[in-house]
């Protein structure tokens, strides 16, 4: 993995290189929202529309008609029978559901309007968040090579040709593995507690 | 027995609010008699709620139909089970059940802390209290449980048929012991924000209590589900409904809470984090039933139909103001001195974690807010089901079980490539192998074979850890492999324990997986004798039956399994109808022949009198079973974390 810290010299220039990432970022959320939002291309015109549909029975609110199996989600499932085999156009059997039974028939947003704001926010979310995380674990670690041994537990020093810790170098010996092994483990059991 | 349920509410309201009173004086003035008298006052709170619960089962099993709440949720034919469990079956006893269980969790953390946190026991008593007097006050004025009609019933109208499941009747008090459950650690975070100490010893005084919460919140969240399968008759398990969202969301924080805290216990850091995860679980808590009480998810304007919402949104307003500004205060206390010394490291990624579960939880509750919002916005509810949070779940929750498989292998403070590449050779190769198996068999759906690769990757990474550490154990102590094993994990219960819970999700991943991508569906409308097929199954059907069990008139519609030409098995879907009042719909009674491979899943969904047909719903539900398991697995994993540890010098870090 590349040190992101290391990437650009001095903390202007990492701000820098966090603030371009953060922007790409939310340039990215906006098509993964539009791949979320997507019709699904898999599904014949009818499978695809009933699990955009939901039941107006009352008690079974927001269930797709494709799987919610009362009686009166069956009976929408053959008005849309109906209207597919009749030639309509997927967002002309939608409207008329909306007209029919209100805005509640269609459960899953659209990919445009205000209804897109639904799929992009967790997208905006993860996306930015994951930039933010990686400009602390950064920033965090930037530090800790300013001051070493913080937890004052002394950590064992890689070699910084190759990143191997002493213990690592050990069990490289392919002999010395299991060894190398029960060190981690005795290492993490008794400093660390878990 | 009616105003003794009565006075003792209205007693209990007294008293917690002169718990909280003499708790936050006893400690401004320093006066330990004062402090005391408040732990009394605390105390005899949960007494006082636990005579008035008393009294309402009491009135529940004796068919007082005066009292209106066993009116509406009792019935003097229903079995002695289903007249207790009424306690939580109706709104106003839901909330005597919430206040009886945050009583008795916080007499039992405040007794066991008394002497060890005594600087912080006198805000933990006060933020106990606090919460326990605004449902008191709920219940005094909006959801009176003692309530009575200005008549007396020959009946009552009883429990809502659905309710009456083995399931559903220890359902609602996992998830209220879970919701509740973590007050504790929230109190203690408070304290610790109000008193300046804030170092790691409220952490490690409600460690047990946060795994203990997320126990109950997990049984109850599966159990929540089962139910749904086994009851609702729709073939799934999980309809993103506003209150199993309710659930799941601090379900999603707690653990991320769980996860980060490790990071403070050891390192110090992340203090702030962790201060606003915490309140945040235990917001979205009381969120939850705000959420599925107050009426809002329905419709904006419903919420002040009843004096319920406003009461639930003051309170959160005041708790967010009161922990958000402490957490304000304490601000320059509360700013550690971040370090990690490498960017690869367990730290890392359980932040990574922590995002995802933040993010999955936000997706939740964003898409449960929705129509809210828009409706707030524009006047226009724009309706979010099903397929909004399939489609944006399953991304992040595929994101999680890589971290879930990454995050063990990767050591504390510091990892390299070298050890990296080691360690996630056979797990990686593991999961290609399944993937490419998958692929092989004609499994081609991307989001399935992305779950059972990263399940094989995950297995293998547990795995790989207790094998090595076993074989490690055994060849220092010369042990067999199973002591070795045993000795493994009850050295450091709390780790194993661990894997053991990501195993349990690991079976979960499956089954979800398995029953989401394969179902297979068959409508079929046939005569006596008359067969239709279903995943390899040949189900006949034999006649229509009607007869009357226990007052309900049931229509039954038994068929005869074939597999391969040979009789395998009986099934007999049902439709019950229930007399007066329950007898709006009928319900349905789900025929399910299970087992490890899939779940033949058959509902009764129509039937002709005339000429005996039946129209049936037929699923074949690959997997379904792994979810159970995952969930039992789950819990015994939580069960081995909380086992407390022997060693006096093993229960505290280290560097505490």
């Amino acid at each position: 993995m590349r040190d992101l810290s290391r990437s650009v010299d001095g903390p202007c220039g990492r701000v820098s290189t966090f603030v371009l990432a953060g922007l790409a970022a939310v340039m990215l959320a906006l098509p993964a929202a539009l791949w979320l939002a997507r019709p699904d291309a898999n599904l014949s015109a009818t499978d695809r529309l009933a699990s955009e549909i939901g039941c107006q029975c009352g008690t079974c609110p927001n269930r797709p008609i494709a799987t919610c199996g009362c009686g009166f989600a069956d009976s929408m499932l053959t008005e849309l029978q109906t209207k597919v085999e009749a030639g309509m156009s997927d967002k002309a059997i939608m409207a008329s559901f909306i007209a029919k039974y209100g805005p509640t028939a269609r459960i899953k947003p659209e990919g445009s309007g205000l209804d897109f704001a639904a799929w992009l926010a967790p997208m905006l979310l993860l996306l930015v968040g994951g930039v933010a995380v990686a400009a602390f674990i950064s920033h965090w670690h930037e530090r800790a090579d300013d001051l070493p041994a913080a937890s004052g537990v002394p950590a064992p020093t890689a070699d910084p040709s190759t990143g191997v810790t002493p213990v690592e170098a050990v069990a490289d010996e392919k002999t010395a593995e299991e060894r190398h092994y029960r060190q981690i483990v005795e290492r993490e059991l008794d400093e660390l507690g878990d | 027995m009616i105003q003794f349920g009565h006075i003792c509410l209205v007693l209990a309201f007294a008293m917690a609010g002169y718990t909280v009173a003499a708790a936050l004086l006893g400690v401004r003035k320093q006066e330990a008699g004062l402090v005391q008298s408040a732990r009394n006052a605390l105390y005899a709170t949960s007494a006082l709620i636990a005579l008035a619960s008393g009294s309402l089962v009491y009135l529940l099993i004796t068919d007082q139909f005066r009292v209106r709440y066993v009116a509406e949720n009792s019935r003097t034919e229903m079995p002695l089970v289903y007249k207790a469990s009424a306690l939580w079956g109706g709104m106003a006893g839901s909330l005597l059940l919430w206040t009886l269980l945050l009583c008795l969790f916080s007499s039992i953390a405040c007794w066991q802390n008394r002497r060890r946190h005594a600087a912080l026991m006198p805000y933990v008593y006060a933020t106990c209290m606090g919460t326990a007097a605004f449902f008191i006050a709920v219940q005094l004025f909006a959801a009176d449980p003692f309530e009575t009609l200005p008549f007396t019933p020959v009946d009552g109208r009883g429990l809502n048929p659905l309710l009456q499941n083995p399931a559903m009747a220890i359902h609602p008090p996992n998830l209220y012991l879970g919701y509740v459950g973590f007050t504790i650690p929230f109190a203690f975070a408070l304290a610790a924000l109000a008193s300046g100490r804030l170092d790691t010893s409220w952490l490690h005084a409600t460690r047990r209590w946060t795994i203990l919460s997320w126990f109950f919140l997990s049984a109850g969240i599966t159990l929540g589900a089962q139910w749904a399968y086994v009851e609702l008759g729709w073939g799934g398990f999980w309809g993103w409904d506003p209150v199993e969202n309710a659930s799941l969301m601090p379900w999603l924080v707690g653990t991320a809470y769980l996860h980060s805290v490790m990071i403070e216990e050891k390192k110090q850091m992340l203090k702030i984090w962790n201060m606003l995860l915490i309140i945040a679980t235990f917001s979205l808590c009381v969120f939850g039933t705000f959420l599925t009480r107050s009426g809002i998810v329905s419709s904006v304007h419903a919420f002040t139909v009843s004096s319920l919402g406003p009461m639930f949104a003051g309170y959160l307003a005041v708790m967010l103001s009161i922990s958000l500004g402490l957490v304000a205060l304490r601000l320059p206390e509360l700013r550690s001195r971040h370090r990690l010394e490498s960017v690869l490291s367990r730290e890392s990624s359980f932040l990574f974690n922590n995002l995802v579960l933040v993010a999955a939880c936000f997706a939740v509750l964003w898409g449960t807010m929705f129509p809210v919002i828009t409706e707030f916005l524009r006047g226009v509810r724009i309706t979010v089901g099903p397929p909004f949070f399939n489609r944006v779940n399953v991304p992040i929750l595929l994101l999680l079980l890589l971290l879930t498989g990454i995050g063990p292998l990767i050591a504390w403070r510091r990892a390299s490539w070298p050890s990296l590449r080691r360690a996630f050779a056979l797990p990686a190769g593991f999961a290609a192998l399944t993937a490419a198996a998958l692929l092989l068999v004609g499994v081609t759906d991307l989001a399935a074979l992305m779950a059972f690769g990263l399940s094989a990757f995950v297995t293998g990474t547990i795995s790989q850890e207790f094998w090595r550490g076993t074989r490690a154990r055994s060849a220092s102590t010369h042990e067999r492999w199973y002591r070795a094993l045993a000795g493994l994990t009850w050295r450091n219960k709390r780790r194993y324990g661990g894997y053991v819970i990501h195993m349990g999700i690991v079976c979960m991943a499956i089954g979800i997986a398995g029953s989401s991508v394969f179902q297979q569906e068959v409508t079929a409308t046939v005569t006596p004798g008359q067969t239709f097929d279903i995943g390899g199954y040949r189900m006949q059907y034999t006649n229509l039956q009607s007869f009357v069990s226990s007052g309900v008139e049931v229509v039954s519609a038994p068929l005869i399994a074939f597999r391969h030409g040979v009789a395998q098995f009986r099934m007999s879907p049902q439709r019950h109808f229930h007399p007066p009042p329950n007898n709006d719909n009928p319900t349905t009674e789900v025929a399910i022949w299970s087992n490890l491979r899939h779940d033949l899943y058959v509902v009764l969904t129509a039937w002709g009198a005339e000429d005996n047909s039946a129209t049936f719903k037929a699923f074949l539900n690959p997997l379904v079973k792994w979810i159970w398991i995952g969930g039992m697995v789950l819990l015994l994993g939580t069960v081995i974390c909380m086992i407390p540890d022997p060693r006096p010098d093993n229960a505290v870090v280290k560097n505490y």
